[in-house]
């Protein structure tokens, strides 16, 4: 048609026309279109996107333990995979294993520890993916224990160990002390079943006991689930009919293995319900679902502002709106019109807005855990976010454009072709409607962010049962370098000895997990005497440690004694428990000498501790037992060493003494203490400084908004004020007058802000640490802040209001 | 329809008001500005309306281009009841029928002189080559042909009221209006746009005009006096 053509050049020169006014539009507009792209852009890649570098990303499945006690989505042990991947051959074309698996690799002079998996041979198979370079693994590889020393490199790792060198194909590497044949590359695309983590290197699972000479019998206990499952359905197979075929066998396996097989089932998860772990699906929806919906809330903002701006041009165009209609023009014609413009200044502000998007999520692909795995967040701007952009742009420019196209095509057409300013009652209402709807809006922002900025720092304070300042921390682990359990035995308490006669420590203990990691271990115990209820769960907290490690924790004995050296293989097996643990047992009776049996023994309490966080800062009171490490053996543990200064002053020290008892010993995660409690502070954190920094710019384009609306009432009552100073009225009451009619707005958007603040809380109280979601200071600053600036953005125009000259005012018509 | 119909109202006439009352409503005060007001304009007559001040012209006026509605009469328009048409069938009928002139030009700043001559052709969806003749033409009848690209600010009164006037005749409308097209002028260039009405006039229009302007009212078939909302006398000049 060409009157759109039409439209779209009129609209092109009133795009260029104004250049403060479109420059005014498009970046408001572009900060709001920008940051929902870059939310969106991270909700694509965490939750919506397909596997990347799989075939037919929507066969594949992942397969889960279930229990009756609710847990739905256990590990699998290596027996129970061999089961299912030779008994479901009918439902799935191939079923693999998987698992994270730390190595240390000695690519260059000193060995490096990585993130690497184990995987079936057929891992490659099922999932699709084929190598850059050399091979994948072959099916042969997945028999004969011991018999493959192989590896494929991760397009990653092909990088980061080798440079990228395309000679590498052939070459031997030490692989946790042995060596092992790198027979291919995958491509750049392919980061296996959780792609927010890259594994630098795979290892086919026949290489287990060579990988970790010692670990528990992979290969034989049913019991030990630490491994995932992926399957590729067959075509035309449901994922319905997958899951009755393997409810079958599970029956099947209740008969052959009854004691493995209680109360369990298998349940099968399509990946694209998966994600990254459907354990953290709700919470990842449910946090994804707060920010879009922060920054859906922030382009709205920007959309009033727009939408106020556009009216306020509505206004000086109602005469060429009214010529348009006396000349026969239907409504619906300039309304299209109207939109066409707004659409162009809405594309416009979607391309700068891609811009910062673009910008955002090279900030967010910056972000780095705290933690010892390669994590990339890996955000893009693909092709399913750049439609995204282009509908929320299209929808911006209907929210802006309707309200004032709306306005405009009805003017009172008499009064607008005399050429008369029109009277405009029902457009200024609308203005200022707008007005108090942005102001509620960044008090809701404002107070949610106040929120999250007090959560943080009530979680940061809060008793985490152990003292965080003055400790370093690192990692190691001597049975990857092939030490045996006497020598590692031997490794560690020379370390210990080394390190304590050093005249800046104070203390010095080692566990195998630092608590507020983001991993935890939980065992199955029972207590004589305790019958527990049905479906009770009774797997609780376990770590093991060190004698001396609640001492360099500063976690103080409430009962007993902690472990000493004499706590060793050969001795009766002991505990230390947490408060918690000894409440939930033996509530008022003496918990040291109580007998509890895990960990296949029945094992004496010695102590008792008081109770912290472990898992997560806002998890509730939690048992927790420690076993001995020379009762329990691990060879990889973390070191805690109490200093007396700055920790970060004692690494060197730390690995001038490591490299004392072993030169190759790689040191990992070398962090402070405080460092550590990062991990469990980020989502605090980032919800935190996300939302601040939200809330921020929700107040500064409320603020311009309030400031443009104001300016334009002030050039548009000219001569009114005129008029009135010519009769006498002074430059305090001129002033007075606009600040009056300013913060009436404010102020009832401030009233209506603080109840919708009020319902937000209500709804983030489950996100908050302590579910503290009325704190009075939040409820009474972020007001205070917002009808200060308000005032400001007010009184600036009000001021050159009472500037007017009136002679000037009342000459000019 | 963009030719002229046949005048088939009652007595032939192009346009027939009867009993024509308006009255504005304001802060409870009641403003009659027309009350019962007969009018007959025939196909090819041009009118001049004339009267004092405040005594309804523009009112009569907006009527007649259906920009606003009677509180009570009949008007028929080329054989049509519009009095109380739809907002879409008056759109339409200001579209087919009626051409406007008015005082203040309105001529739109941000379209060039061309494309404020298309405008009412646009609103018409009309075929681009049928609207581009059409535009040339009605340039050529104003003798503004040199100007099509300029844009209305770069014009002089004169010039920009005489692009009015190619704007309101380029669809071919049953009837002119024109609402004192010479009183933002100087008297040179008013006589000017007088002389391209009665050229027009010549050619077959038919013209309804306000003016205060005795001189002018002579430039017309038959003056209308208004007085206090009625028609006080016609005369035929
Ligand atoms: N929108 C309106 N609301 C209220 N009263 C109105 C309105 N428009 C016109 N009037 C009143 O109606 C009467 C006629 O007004 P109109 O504009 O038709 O006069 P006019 O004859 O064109 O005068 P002038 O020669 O000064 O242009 C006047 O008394 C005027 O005050
Ligand atoms: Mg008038």
């Amino acid at each position: 048609m060409s009157s759109l053509r039409n439209d779209v050049r009129f609209g092109l020169r009133m795009f260029v026309k104004n250049p403060f006014f479109t420059a005014m539009v498009v970046g408001t507009l572009a900060i709001g279109i920008g940051l929902n792209t870059a939310v969106f852009s991270a909700i694509d890649a965490i939750l919506l996107r397909p596997l990347p570098g799989v075939e037919r990303p929507a066969e594949i499945v992942q397969l889960y333990r279930s229990y009756s006690s609710g847990m739905k989505f256990g590990s699998n042990s290596v027996p129970h995979y061999f089961d299912v991947r030779d008994r479901s051959t009918d439902v799935f074309t191939g079923a693999a294993l998987w698992s994270f698996e730390n190595l240390s690799v000695g690519a260059s002079e000193r060995p490096q520890r990585v993130f690497g998996q184990m995987v079936s041979a057929n891992y490659f198979s099922v999932l699709g993916a084929r190598a850059a370079l050399g091979r994948t693994f072959l099916p042969e590889e997945d028999t004969g224990r011991g018999a493959h020393a192989v590896a494929v490199l991760s397009d990653a790792g092909w990088h980061t160990l080798f440079g990228g060198d395309s000679t590498v194909v052939g070459r031997t590497v030490p692989v946790n002390g042995r060596s092992v044949v790198i027979v291919g590359v995958t491509r750049p695309e392919f980061r296996g079943v959780m792609p927010m983590v890259d594994p630098v290197l795979f290892m086919p699972l026949m290489q287990y006991d060579q990988v970790r000479p010692g670990r528990r019998a992979v290969f034989e206990r049913r019991g030990n689930n630490s491994h995932s499952i992926v399957a590729r359905l067959r075509p035309g197979v449901t994922p319905r009919r997958a899951q009755a075929r393997l409810t079958a066998l599970v029956e099947q396996l209740k008969t052959e293995y009854p004691d493995d097989y209680r109360d369990t089932g298998i349940n099968l998860v399509r990946q694209s319900d998966a994600g990254t772990h459907p354990i953290m699906r709700s919470a990842e929806v449910g946090l994804s679902a707060v920010i879009m919906a922060v920054v859906a809330v922030l382009l709205l903002i920007a959309c009033v502002n727009v939408a106020n701006l556009f009216l306020a041009r509505a206004r000086d165009r109602a005469r060429e709106m009214a010529v348009r209609l006396s000349l026969g023009a239907q409504r619906h014609a300039l309304l299209r019109q109207l939109l066409v413009e707004s659409l162009i200044f809405a594309l416009a502000a979607g391309v700068v807005g891609l811009l910062v998007a673009a910008w955002a999520i090279s900030l967010a692909n910056q972000i780095t855990l705290p933690m010892d795995i390669d994590f990339r967040p890996d955000l893009r701007l693909n092709p399913s976010v750049l439609a995204f952009t282009l509908l929320v742009t299209v929808v911006t420019a209907l929210i802006f454009g309707v309200a004032p196209a709306w306005q405009a095509t009805r003017p009172d057409l008499v009064p607008a072709l005399k050429g008369e300013a029109p009277a405009g009652q029902s457009r200024s209402r609308m203005r200022s409607g707008l007005v108090v709807a942005q102001m509620a809006l960044s008090i809701i922002l404002l107070v949610c962010a106040g929120l999250f900025l007090v959560n943080l720092k009530s979680a940061t304070t809060a008793n985490k049962g152990f003292i965080s300042e003055h400790r370093l921390t690192a990692s190691l682990d001597p049975g990857l370098q092939g030490y045996t359990r006497a020598q590692s035995e031997e490794f560690y308490r020379r370390l210990g000895e080394r390190l304590r006669a050093n005249p800046g420590v104070e203390a010095v203990g080692m566990v195998d997990q630092l608590p507020l990691g983001l991993g935890e271990n939980d065992r199955g115990v029972q207590i004589p005497g305790y019958v527990p209820a049905p479906n009770e769960n009774m797997s609780l907290f376990t770590g093991d440690a060190m004698p001396g490690y609640f001492d360099a924790m500063g976690m103080p004995i409430i009962a007993g004694r902690t472990f000493t050296a004499q706590d060793d293989s050969a001795a009766v097996p002991v505990l230390v428990i947490n408060q918690a643990f000894a409440d939930r047992f033996w509530r008022g009776q003496p918990a040291v000498g109580k007998i509890v049996h895990t960990a296949g023994k029945d094992r004496t309490v010695i102590g008792v501790v008081p109770t912290g966080k472990y898992f997560r800062l806002g998890e509730d009171p939690s048992p927790f037992m420690w076993m001995a490490v020379a009762q329990h053996w691990n060879s990889g543990l973390t070191v805690v060493v109490h200093v007396k200064a700055d920790p970060t002053a004692f690494i060197p020290t730390l690995r001038a003494e490591v490299r004392a008892l072993d030169a190759n010993m790689p040191l990992t995660s070398v962090k402070t203490l405080d460092q550590h409690l990062g991990i469990a502070l980020l989502p605090a954190r980032l919800a935190g400084t996300v939302l601040g920094v939200f809330g921020l710019i929700g107040l500064l384009l409320a603020s311009v908004g309030v400031y443009g609306v104001m300016s334009y009432s002030v050039t548009q009552r000219t001569r009114e004020i005129g008029i009135r100073m010519a009769i006498g009225a002074s430059q305090s009451q001129v002033v007075t007058l606009i600040m009056r009619q300013g913060l009436t707005l404010v102020l009832i958007g401030v009233a209506i802000g603080m109840a919708g603040a009020f319902g937000a809380s209500r709804l983030l109280k489950s996100v908050l640490y302590g579910g503290q979601s009325l704190d009075p200071l939040t409820f009474s600053l972020v007001p205070l802040l917002l009808v200060g600036v308000a005032a400001l953005a007010t009184w600036i125009p009000s001021k050159r209001a009472a500037q007017v000259d009136p002679m000037h005012a009342l000459r000019y018509d | 329809m963009d030719s002229n119909g046949p005048g088939n109202g009652q007595n032939g006439a192009l346009i027939t008001l009867s009993g024509i009352k308006k009255v504005f409503f304001t802060d409870e005060v009641e403003t009659h500005a027309l009350s019962d007001v007969h009018l007959d304009v025939k196909k090819g007559e041009y009118v001049a309306i004339s009267g004092p001040s405040g005594c309804g012209k523009t009112t009569l006026l907006s009527i007649l281009g259906l920009l606003d509605t009677p509180t009570d009469g009949e008007y028929v328009l080329d054989g049509e009841q519009v009095a109380r048409l739809s907002p879409m069938a008056r759109a339409r009928v200001r579209n087919r029928q009626i051409g406007f002139i008015f005082q203040a030009f309105n001529l739109i700043g941000d379209l060039t002189v061309a494309e404020n001559i298309e405008l009412p052709l646009t609103y018409r969806e009309m075929a681009a080559n049928e609207r581009r003749d059409r535009v040339a033409r009605a340039l050529e009848r104003v003798g503004m042909s040199h100007r099509a690209k300029h844009f209305p600010a770069q014009l002089s009164g004169g010039q920009q009221q005489r692009v009015a006037v190619a704007r309101a005749v380029a669809g071919d409308p049953a009837i002119l209006l024109a609402d004192e097209p010479t009183g933002n002028l100087d008297s040179k260039n008013g006589e000017a746009v007088m002389e391209l009405l009665s050229e027009l006039h010549q050619h077959g229009a038919t013209i309804c005009m306000v003016t205060h302007d005795s001189r002018y009212a002579h430039y017309a078939d038959r003056e209308v006096s208004l007085f206090d909302g009625r028609v006080a006398d016609a005369a035929v000049v």
